[in-house]
């Protein structure tokens, strides 16, 4: 935020004209003083005027999110995808909504092209570990089709695995996706899940929980 | 393409003047061989690889789109 010069007779005065100027409360504003000014003689001779120098103080999580909504529209430019981002703070997450032409490309398969964009945006907003900042990019509602449909193949598997009275895996998931299918099951009586695999990627493997008893008995 | 790495690429590190990017065009395929500071490449690479397919990743589908194959090479 670039500063900005304001004169009064006093100090106080030049500081009401900054706050008057940026409409934010004296508090919100980083003030140097570089000339506190003199009355001079009955205010009439050798009267100096007070200077300061204000700019607005940003939230930092604000200024990260400006930061990553200009990182990805600069992305998308020189990606020559036509797109408008649109940055949002919600639970002191950032959420970047990419409008596109609606062509899937931004997604990729299984949203791969889309984890790629919010890692990314992530790793250069989050240079530091400490005080960092979740950031979820998102187009064309992605994110909450794919957990819908998470949550149906969640059912479609746990009943499955019941018929069957045996486990069933779901693909390899992330941790987020894999989310989904816990929650999805969470509160059923009859069927228990848990995570297989290496890495980032895993499958959930639902089982009947009778199943589950009988394998812990084994 | 160049320019789509070199932004990232300087977005990423510490040293970002320290980032160079070459093109070296084929008829279907280019590759773009991306040189960072020497203390950046774990910054480029990421954890078990992670950064720079995020950015193979992005640079495919950006290729797609003008249908030819870029290649990210990574000069150490």
């Amino acid at each position: 935020m670039e500063a900005m010069e304001f004169e009064g007779k006093t100090v106080d005065e030049a500081i009401e004209k900054a706050v008057q100027f940026f409409k934010t409360p004296k508090e919100k504003l980083s003030i140097e003083v570089t000339s506190d000014g003199s009355q001079g003689f009955f205010g009439l001779i050798g009267s100096k005027k007070a200077k300061i120098n204000a700019s607005q103080m940003q939230d930092p999580v604000e200024e990260k999110k400006d930061k990553a909504q200009n990182f990805l529209t600069e992305i998308l430019r020189l990606a020559q995808i036509p797109s408008s981002v649109r940055a949002e703070l919600i639970d002191k997450k950032i959420f970047l909504t990419i409008k596109g032409d609606g062509s899937g490309l931004l997604i990729g398969k299984k949203g791969q092209t889309l984890d790629a964009l919010q890692y990314l945006i992530s790793k250069m907003v989050n240079q530091k570990p400490e005080d960092r900042v979740p950031i979820i990019v998102d187009t064309e509602n992605y994110r909450h089709r794919r957990e819908a449909k998470l949550a149906l193949i969640a059912q479609k598997l746990g009943s499955q695995a019941k018929r069957q009275k045996k486990s069933v895996a779901t693909e390899l998931l992330n941790p987020q996706e894999r989310r989904v299918i816990y929650l999805a099951l969470k509160n059923h009586p009859d069927l228990t899940a848990k995570s297989e695999g290496e890495g980032k990627l895993k499958k959930v493997i639902i089982s009947p929980r009778n199943l589950a008893h009988k394998l812990i008995k084994l | 393409m160049k320019e789509l790495i070199k932004f990232i690429a300087e977005a990423l590190v510490d040293q970002p003047n320290h980032v160079e990017v070459n093109e070296v065009e084929g008829e279907r395929t280019s590759v773009l061989e991306l040189k960072v500071a020497k203390e950046d490449l774990g910054k480029i690479i990421g954890k078990q690889g992670r950064t720079a397919r995020a950015i193979r990743t992005i640079l495919a589908a950006a290729s797609a789109k003008i249908n030819k194959r870029v290649v990210l090479e990574i000069m150490e």
